[in-house]
């Protein structure tokens, strides 16, 4: 053996357990014991060389725990300089404590961010609704959509017809299964109240296709799609839910759809719920017939899982050679039209929407920058004022890192408190779209405030004090960012700096303008459309929706009988004046616009033929709703389906084509059609619902001539709706059991919902502009604030020399009044470009209101103005022997 | 009493080898000491987490002495302990015995 202690298998323990003992240990235990190990490993290699080395490596890797615990608790040490207080809570404390010394710059700040983090979380979760929206297909990248598309009329996502479906199911090979659906609608009976439910008609193979286990009894079966078999239905998870409480044992109930019965044999998984299926409340077999001969038909929404091997684009290229077979085979229904398949992900997700919206959270996020650098520009402003402070306690022994810690933790007790107050106001900001919007489809109202949306917000709250603390906190700390700047050859790096801080600010002024032009415009507009007259009182008239199914009431007598018992049994009910009926609420909805021919009217050659809102209502409606009837007759029991046609004008159909009051007992006909209707009275006008200023041009026939199942029972009560709603349902049961009560509400409700976008929008837009004007405010209070700072030295010595304090007070105003100057100035210009984008939106004023472009920049620079003026009064009271002492 | 004021076993063990130990109290003599009385085999950085915790509590102290070359030229960093160390090493043991006095736990001889 060789005994030579330099030999290099003599020469130490082994090396990798020595090199990984030494990286887990802090470098203060480091010699200590790789010391005593190697001591060890020496006394036993002389009896026996392996067995030592395995001693080393056992007592290395048994250490590891101990060691990776010695160097945490060495690190937390070296931070809080061998304290053993935890020096995180330190610093928190310490934050909070000068936060709250100066409770302005920490409340301002705070809801600079606040704002800023609450409007993006806000777009961000209704983001978060649609961009990551989940398919309800599992293992989406093999399922293909197949569509028709038709090139010469630009039909590129079209459905398809049932018999298209079949030949391509058993004509391709690339699919291992497929499946239709298409949406339908029936009237439930038997279980509460009739009602109207929608759901999917779809085909035997969804399961398989879609991998979508049902989360309770089975899906349908091969031959369930018979229109023979015997009939089953699937709930969907919501209406499962819902109305049967998620109960396990609904399997084996019976639904009464459309008066046939359905045997629940399984519940769809919540998954199914996407996009337009979340409407859904049933499932049943799509039932096709084999020799359908109609390829016209569209209306299958069709999918296939790809076979085993198979890519999009095989599939993609097979579907178009079968689509063209098809179209060759059946000339005559399929000229023109092809099939086309592409992955499920393209086809169900919106692009452009997606786009719309990653753009809007872009921009959007642009605004937390914003609010990042006027935050800054107050930190730089508060580090000259705390230089001292900073200083003594570098003097103490507080070194720089921990310093910039304590200034960072500062930075980031605001942003987490801008954070929590910033959910608060986006949770408040979707609850008021959400109310404002009165039910409406939109997105927002699939925005929810999940884990990702709360993972965002608190990300945004961490990296932002970076983005705006770091520099302020470096540069109090003493390692000065504008050393670093001049080291590389900028010696103008100030000067450009603020120059930059000032354009910013400016721009800020500039978007705020812009936006308080549009929120002004927009509100003025909403204002005046609700100051025009309607034509009568909206508040207690209340409406009640009945569509009757024209399977049940193909016949015309059928349906004017069941709404005359509806009538009365409705108008039995206690708090109900006389009711009518009418097809299109008034104010709420438009009626359907006809083009009529004028007996003896002469039309002007290049104007196009009147037009005018026809609506059927009964003889009394005009008498309920409160319209006067200033000349001629309402309508009579005598008028109805056997006599001649009849129908009542609006003063204004009466005064544009009947001038001198000549209207009753003339003729007009609909554009086309063969029938001339007399003119029997002349009513008050009503306000139009569309945006003109003009009251709408109404023709009224009745309803005894031109029955419709779809119709408004209205009245004018004296109850409480939700008395009476009850009574309501059971009064149109009585007429027929199986006929569901749509929406009832009262008239002023039904217009509100009609404009109830306009005020979401609204709604949006001032809370932007509000926002907008904050920002603006605070970024030229923050710019000036740290200008003064900065010339705290030239302050106090003008003072010194006897300058009034106004004088002093008026320097810097003005300097900041320039720069609100150009950004107004900027603004404008943007403003009047934007008022013509929004031009069609804007009703009742100018686009280039002046109230608005006036008001609007007075209104900025006031405030603007004030925010300027904190730090102009804050130079002229410094003391100025202090601030010359203090350099 | 607080918790904390008691010593863990292995933390006596350790404390009750540097005081035997005396002045040759370092690292590698701690292990053997240990193995030698007790046939346990400590790891060495959980002997040394545990004086450098007990070195918190200023239970004992520690020194660096001078490098030699059998521990490739690495110094020693040797352990004493301190009266308010010794004072919580009586404590505990006392209340141990306390605890065991007048008590036979069948342990079939095992220990």
């Amino acid at each position: 053996m060789n005994e030579d202690p330099l030999s290099p298998e003599r020469a130490g323990p082994p090396r990798l357990p020595a090199w990984l003992l030494a990286l887990s240990l802090p470098w203060q235990h480091r010699e200590g014991q790789l010391g005593d190990l190697e001591e060890g490993f020496r006394r036993r290699r002389s009896a026996d060389e392996r067995a030592a080395r395995r001693w080393y490596t056992r007592q290395v890797l048994r250490s590891m725990p101990a060691a990776l615990r010695l160097r945490l608790r060495t690190t937390t040490d070296d931070q809080s300089r061998g304290r053993s207080m935890d020096s995180l809570t330190q610093d928190i404390r310490f934050a909070v404590r000068s936060l709250l010394k100066s409770p302005a710059f920490a409340v301002v700040s705070t809801v600079t961010l606040a704002l800023a983090i609450g409007v993006n979380t806000s777009i961000f979760s209704i983001v978060n609704a649609i961009v990551f929206a989940e398919l309800p297909m599992s293992d989406s990248e093999t399922v293909a959509l197949v569509r028709g598309v038709n090139p010469e009329l630009g039909i590129d996502q079209g459905s398809v017809s049932p018999a298209d479906f079949l030949d391509l199911g058993e004509r391709q090979r690339s699919f291992e299964s497929m499946t239709a659906l298409t949406e339908a609608e029936w009237v439930l009976t038997g279980l509460d109240q009739p009602e109207r439910i929608s759901g999917l008609a779809v085909s035997a193979g969804i399961a398989e296709t879609w991998r979508m286990p049902p989360v309770l009894g089975r899906s349908f079966a091969e031959g369930e799609d018979r229109w023979d078999a015997e009939k089953v239905v699937m709930l969907t998870h919501g209406f499962w839910q819902d109305r049967f409480g998620g109960r396990a044992d609904v399997l084996g109930e019976t639904l009464t759809l459309d008066g046939q019965e359905y045997t629940v044999i399984g519940v769809s998984p919540p998954q199914l719920e996407f996009a337009s299926f979340s409407r859904a409340q049933v499932l049943t077999p799509l039932v096709i017939r084999r020799n359908e001969p109609n390829r016209a038909a569209r209306y299958l929404f069709v999918s296939g899982r790809l076979a085993p091997g198979v890519t999009q684009a095989m599939a993609e290229e097979e579907v178009r050679r079968i689509g063209a077979d098809l179209a060759a085979e059946y000339p005559e229904q399929n000229r023109g039209w092809g099939l086309w398949s592409a992955p499920v992900m393209e086809s169900m997700i919106n692009e452009d929407g997606r786009k719309i919206l990653l753009l809007l959270q872009l921009t959007v996020g642009m605004v937390i920058l914003i609010a990042c650098a006027n935050v800054a520009n107050m930190l730089l402003a508060r580090a000259t004022a705390r230089g001292r402070e900073i200083a003594v306690r570098a003097a103490l022994g507080a070194g720089r890192r921990r310093l910039v810690r304590q200034l960072l933790t500062e930075s980031l007790m605001i942003s987490l408190a801008s954070a929590a107050i910033g959910l608060g106001i986006a949770v408040a900001l979707n609850k008021t779209l959400i109310w404002i919007s009165a039910g409406m489809e939109v997105a927002f109202i699939m925005a929810e405030m999940d884990g990702r949306v709360l993972g965002f917000t608190l990300a945004v709250s961490l990296v932002a004090p970076i983005v705006f603390g770091l520099v302020p906190a470096l540069r109090a700390s003493g390692l000065s960012a504008s050393d670093a700047l001049r080291d590389r050859g900028s010696t103008d790096g100030g000067r450009s700096g603020k120059r930059m801080r000032s354009v910013l600010v400016g721009a800020q002024v500039s978007l705020a303008l812009a936006l308080m032009v549009v929120a002004s415009l927009l509100t003025r507009t909403v204002a005046y459309l609700d100051a025009r007259p309607l034509g009568f009182d909206p508040t207690d008239l209340l409406t009640i929706h009945i569509d009757l199914p024209e399977a049940e009431y193909e016949d015309e007598g059928a349906v004017e009988q069941f709404f005359t018992l509806a009538r009365e049994r409705i108008g039995a009910v206690a708090g109900f004046g006389p009711t009518a009926l009418v097809s299109a609420l008034p104010g709420a909805e438009f009626g359907a616009l006809r083009s009529l021919e004028i007996e003896g009217y002469e039309q002007a050659p290049d104007r196009a033929a009147p037009t005018v809102l026809m609506s059927t209502v009964t003889s009394g409606y005009f008498g309920v709703v409160g319209l006067e009837l200033q000349r001629g007759r309402d309508f009579g029991p005598t008028d109805d389906a056997s006599s001649f046609p009849v129908a009542v004008v609006s003063r204004r159909v009466a005064d544009q084509y009947w001038p001198g009051d000549a209207a009753v007992g003339r003729r007009f006909r609909v554009a086309g059609a063969e029938e001339w209707y007399e003119v029997i009275g002349v009513v008050s006008d009503v306000r139009s619902g569309t945006d003109t200023e003009t009251p709408a041009e109404n023709v009224y026939v009745a309803h005894a001539q031109d029955t419709r199942s779809e119709m408004y029972v209205v009245s004018r009560v004296t109850t409480e709706l939700a008395l009476v709603a009850g009574q309501i349902r059971e009064a149109v049961w009585s007429v027929d059991v199986n006929q569901p009560v749509g929406q009832i509400r009262t008239l002023e409700r039904a217009q509100y919902e009609t404009i109830a976008s306009n005020y979401a929008v609204l709604t949006l837009c001032i809370t932007f502009a509000a926002f907008a004007l904050i920002m603006a405010s605070v970024g030229i209070y923050g710019v000036m604030a740290y200008a003064v700072s900065q010339r705290r030295n030239e302050i106090g010595l003008r003072m010194a020399l006897g300058a009034e304090a106004a004088a002093v007070r008026w320097m810097i105003v003005s300097q900041g009044a320039k720069i609100l100057g150009g950004g107004i100035m900027v603004g404008l210009l943007a403003a009047f470009g934007l008022s013509r984008l929004v031009a069609s939106l804007v009703a009742g004023i100018s686009p280039t209101d002046p109230l608005t472009f006036v008001g609007v920049p007075l209104v900025l620079g006031t405030v603007a103005l004030a925010a300027n003026l904190i730090p102009a009064r804050r130079a002229t009271r410094m003391d100025p022997a202090a601030t010359l002492r203090a350099d | 009493m607080p918790r904390g004021e008691y010593l863990g076993e292995f933390e006596q063990m350790v404390m009750l080898a540097v005081a035997r130990l005396g002045d040759g109290a370092y690292g590698m003599a701690i292990l053997d000491e240990i193995h030698e009385r007790t046939g346990a085999e400590a790891a060495v950085a959980s002997v040394y987490a545990a004086l450098d915790r007990l070195e918190r509590r200023r239970y004992v102290t520690s020194s660096v002495g001078a490098p030699t070359p059998e521990r490739g030229g690495r110094a020693k960093r040797y352990f004493a302990i301190e009266p308010a160390g010794a004072f919580a090493l009586a404590r505990s043991r006392n209340a141990i015995e306390a605890l065991w006095e007048g008590l036979e736990l069948p342990t079939d001889g095992a220990v």
